[in-house]
């Protein structure tokens, strides 16, 4: 036994170890900096200045329509995922017996493995207002150009556009994950007993999704919260503060401005925020859990 | 396209073309045989009514000019062109269907439809899945997600060829679909050119010890005088993205294994702390990694970024593998312990080689993830160490944005994660949710 506990130890120390030297200390030293002055361009400017530094970023306009637009971003994007993912998935659970369908998913779920880099480039190429292939066929439709991610009321949009073609496979993959862990005689009874296609989404599908889906959410929030690459590389924030998002904000912060004190006060205010959202779904997953087993 | 002023743009045309010819070539054959004939022919008729139908769709399309102006809404129509597109070669499809003669003798399909004495039924006997009907339908909706997954491949598509334009061709506006492919943009990617004047032209194109990059170039009127950067940062991609991944794996694989063998005291909770690591957002890590990576002259190394890669690799890797350990099962081990090996002997004999198909896919998904890192690497390297990801946006910066260099780069970027998707589609679900969910 005691040479089973020395080999355990043994096992897991390099891992623990390794990530707590590598996630315990900047967090912690983030958390010390949020409460200071600190700025890299001026060396001597230190000392603690307790909790201003949130106060601040608190009454800071430009924060403010970050988080919301952070929050407009991440709402409206995993609505429209869930409801396209959703369709799509009943489509490949129908068709999961058909020859080659495994290869076809695979060609949808695509999108999802592409470095995020890229398909942001991606899309900035096609989206561009002269030369991108979009404004073309909107133009042979013989509707006007629209601005893409070049004006302050559609950039947004667009980037929600992006995140749900980059991200409806990833819950899509999970709602067929779902879909096809239902029995099939549930179905047939369903059909048996005359219920129609609404009734079977409402108690059949929905509460075997359920869960999945909870989970599929919290990932989503959190990738959201986190999401930085597609908006650096398509809008930078801009115009003005439209695709403004909170990393992007914190990311000017520190290597913007150097303000290493206010941009980490603002980076622990994401990681509370994304803390809160999980701490809610997952206490709606367990609790369902209670409810029924 | 076919001479005919239609108020829909070729593309969506062309897209609809293919569709029909789809759904036609899968739905017919399945009627064919069931009445006895080869599938074969079934295939052949399919696509030629759905080229019928294509054909009579434009021609109604044309005729029907003043509908589509009288709908107003260029969006509306197109909607209606598809419902009476569909109408159209549904229509076409059922007259197929009633118009196949019936073959001769039973084919040797309806006798294993039917469970006859020469075939067993190998599959499934359920009554709807042998109805021509049911299978039609099949084959509609499985038209439907192929067109529905090119519709989403499209912008990497376009990217594939964008990557094979010439300058001109990729910023020609409008958007040029058809063009003479060249590897300008690809040789663009991969050297550093100047200029030349028209006197240089000349000389240079009297040389003849121009290999096909220069020749490609001259073209262009430019000469290469080197290598470019993004040759070294693909370099860089590679050394930091494998070793991080050797790293990070064999360390995950000692921890997951301890955490499905042994009783970890405050197993939960230690576990749930491997996984949030995974989840904190890149800004609220680099602050302080910046700092101290400047102190300890790791900013813009290899080693500081593997040794970034490999603590957000290592949650994931430990949770994966944790997961495929979890499946073998335990006995095997025991019965070796009894049989007097040790722990660590049972762990590299027994364990090992019953979770290599798990510890292969945890491994590409690391190389993956590592890969594709775009924030760390933008943040904590400027040039000795920067990885591809960071670089390729980097491009549009410098003058002239050279879009057909940019997509050469992305491409190439692309191919090893398209083909490792192509390799893991059974693992994927597992993988993207850290071994959350297994199914799928």
């Amino acid at each position: 036994m005691a040479a089973n506990r020395r080999i355990r130890n043994l096992f897991l120390a390099p891992a623990i170890i390794y990530l707590l030297f590598m996630s315990i200390y900047p967090l912690i030293y983030s958390l010390y900096l949020s409460t200071t002055r600190k700025n890299l361009s001026r060396p001597y400017q230190k000392g603690f200045i307790g909790f201003d530094n949130y106060s601040n970023l608190i009454t800071n306009d430009l924060f403010r329509t970050a988080i919301e637009n952070t929050i407009v971003l991440a709402v409206a994007s995993i609505l429209i995922e869930l409801i396209i993912a959703f369709f799509i998935a009943r489509l490949f659970v129908a068709i999961s017996d058909v020859p080659g369908s495994s290869i076809i998913r695979t060609v949808f779920i695509l999108p999802m493995m592409l470095t995020p880099v890229v398909s942001g480039l991606l899309w900035s190429y096609i989206l561009s207002p002269s030369l991108g292939i979009a404004n073309h066929i909107l133009r042979e439709l013989g509707q006007a150009p629209y601005p893409w991610l070049a004006s302050s009321d559609t950039a947004l949009k667009s980037v929600i556009m992006i995140n749900v073609w980059q991200w409806s496979p990833f819950l899509m993959l999970l709602m067929l994950a779902g879909l096809m862990s239902i029995p099939r005689e549930q179905y047939e009874a369903a059909a048996m007993d005359g219920a129609n296609i609404l009734q079977v989404v409402r108690h059949i599908e929905m509460p075997f999704l359920r869960n999945v889906v909870l989970i599929g959410i919290i990932f989503r929030v959190i990738d959201n919260f986190r999401l930085f690459d597609i908006i650096y590389v398509t809008t930078r924030g801009g115009p003005g503060s439209a695709t403004e998002v909170v990393t992007m904000y914190a990311y000017r912060e520190m290597f913007g401005f150097f303000n290493v004190g206010y941009g980490s006060a603002a980076a622990v205010l994401i990681l509370i925020m994304a803390n809160i959202v999980t701490l809610v779904l997952n206490r709606f997953i367990r609790g369902e859990e209670g409810n029924v087993r | 396209m076919f001479g005919i002023d239609i108020p829909l743009p070729d593309f969506w045309v062309v897209y609809f073309f293919i569709f029909w010819v789809l759904v036609g070539s899968t739905a017919a054959p399945v009627v064919f045989r069931h009445k006895g004939h080869h599938p074969l022919i079934g295939i052949v008729v399919g696509a030629a009514v759905g080229a019928l139908s294509g054909i009579a769709f434009t021609l109604l399309l044309a005729a029907l000019q003043p509908l589509a102006d009288l709908l107003d809404d260029p969006l509306a129509s197109i909607l209606v062109s598809i419902v009476v597109s569909a109408a159209i070669i549904l229509a076409l499809l059922a007259f197929v269907r009633r118009f196949v003669p019936e073959s001769g003798g039973a084919g040797p399909r309806a006798v294993e439809a039917a469970g006859g004495p020469r075939a067993p039924v190998t599959y499934s006997a359920r009554v709807d899945k042998v109805d021509p009907g049911w299978q039609s339908v099949q084959a509609l909706r499985a038209s439907v997600v192929i067109m529905l997954a090119g519709l989403t491949l499209i912008p990497v598509i376009w990217m594939a060829m964008t990557a094979f334009k010439s300058y001109p061709d990729a910023v020609a506006s409008p958007p040029k679909v058809v063009f003479d492919p060249t590897l300008e943009g690809i040789v663009t990617l991969m050297t550093k050119r100047r200029n030349l004047d028209s006197a240089q032209i000349a000389e240079y194109e009297a040389r003849d010890d121009l290999n096909w990059a220069d020749r490609i170039m001259l073209k262009s009127g430019k000469a290469i005088i080197g290598q470019s950067d993004y040759v070294k940062r693909l370099r860089n991609s590679l050394i930091i993205a494998g070793t991080s991944t050797v790293l990070s794996v064999s360390m995950g694989l000692l921890a997951a294994y301890a955490f499905s063998r042994f009783r970890v005291p405050g197993e939960g909770d230690l576990l749930f702390f491997i996984l949030s690591t995974r989840m904190l957002p890149p800004v609220v890590v680099t602050i302080p990694i910046f700092l101290m990576y400047r102190e300890l002259g790791l900013y813009d190394t290899h080693l500081g970024l593997i040794a970034l890669y490999t603590a957000f690799n290592l949650s994931f890797s430990v949770w994966l593998l944790k997961g495929f350990i979890d499946e073998i099962p335990k006995e095997y081990e025991e019965a070796a312990l009894v049989d007097g090996y040790t722990r660590l002997q049972a762990f590299r004999r027994i364990v090992m080689p019953e979770a290599v198909t798990g510890i292969a896919a945890t491994t590409v998904f690391c190389f993956i993830f590592a890969w594709n890192e775009y924030a760390f690497a933008l943040m904590l390297t400027t040039d000795k160490a920067r990885t591809a990801p960071p670089h390729i946006p980097s491009m549009i910066g410098s003058g002239v944005v050279e879009w057909a260099a940019i997509a050469a780069g992305s491409l190439f970027f692309l191919i090893p994660v398209v083909i490792v998707t192509f390799a893991l589609r059974k693992y994927l679900l597992r993988g993207v949710t850290f071994g959350a969910i297994r199914q799928g």
